[in-house]
């Protein structure tokens, strides 16, 4: 396997971007976190025995409600940091960490999973987090978003998969602010990250 | 907009779905044994109904789960999605 010498930051290339992140629009503040660290696990949540399990190794639970995620800090032995934990459907979660905790996180996991049905993939690298605040982040996420996004029908709290224009998202609101976070596929970043300062324009 | 209850997401646009065709289509157990025109059936011939059919889904930029829905054909009305098997 050869080796990468040099990260590359997913809006290197676009013109316009300078640094971690940029005023999109006035009241829309649109931040990059490039290099977070992706877990993606499936197992059985009829199954007691896998949600004990995870919920020792991981210091907290796996949502097991539908469109919901869970944040805490990731127990002192393993790493330092904050784990969020999405759900994405009956059976699987994503699990994302700061950059670099997702290796002490994974071998911590399949270290108490042996032997269990499960199935736990490194998507690290694969995807990008486009954090979109401001007073007006919801109306420049709502003219490409179906999804009902008024705070009462959409709460901290809550995630969704979903589609933002023509890419497909995993959207959360983590604070009343409002704060979204929006995870992207690297490909789709500089498309979603672009699209979201012209959406903001448009207000 | 068009909604559809994913079984496991709730109500979302229909734009987050893809079709999968007629619903409860059961591969043959002995393959070797049928006729080309029993073959044919079971790949080719579909109801096509005027009315409720039946059909399977996947909630493609969701949760990627496949589920059973019903669907008045002629009205475009959904109703009583489920999980499949
Ligand atoms: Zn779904």
């Amino acid at each position: 396997m050869s080796e990468v010498s040099q990260k590359r930051h997913a809006l290197a290339s676009f013109p316009g971007w300078q640094g971690a992140g940029a005023q999109a629009a006035p009241g829309v503040q649109l931040e990059i976190s490039p290099y977070l660290g992706y877990l993606n696990l499936r197992g059985d949540p009829g199954d007691e025995r896998f949600l004990q399990t995870i919920h020792a190794a991981l210091g907290q639970p796996l949502p097991l409600v539908a469109n919901t995620f869970t944040k805490a800090l990731i127990p002192q032995e393993i790493a330092q940091g904050h784990l969020s934990i999405f759900w994405l459907g009956p059976d699987e979660w994503l699990l994302v960490a700061e950059p670099g905790i997702e290796k002490a996180l994974a071998g911590r996991l399949r270290e108490n999973l042996a032997g269990q049905c499960h199935s736990l993939t490194d998507l690290t690298g694969a995807q990008v987090l486009l954090r979109l605040s401001g007073d007006h982040a919801r109306d420049a996420l709502a003219e490409g978003c179906t999804l009902d996004l008024h705070p009462k029908v959409f709460k901290t709290g809550q995630c969704a998969q979903t589609t933002l224009a023509k890419a497909s998202i995993l959207i959360a609101l983590t604070d009343d602010l409002p704060v979204f976070d929006v995870i992207v596929r690297r490909s789709f970043a500089g498309y979603a990250a672009l699209w979201l300062q012209h959406s903001g324009a448009d207000l | 907009m068009l909604l559809i209850k994913c079984p496991w997401c709730g109500t979302r646009d229909e734009s987050e779905f893809s079709y999968g065709g007629e619903a409860d289509i059961a591969r043959p157990a002995t393959p070797d044994t049928l006729t080309d025109a029993e073959w044919a059936d079971y790949l080719f011939m579909r109801k096509n109904p005027r009315g409720l059919h039946r059909e399977q889904w996947v909630h493609a930029h969701g949760c990627r789960r496949w589920f059973v829905l019903e669907r008045d054909t002629v009205t475009y009305r959904f109703s009583a999605t489920r999980e499949p098997g």
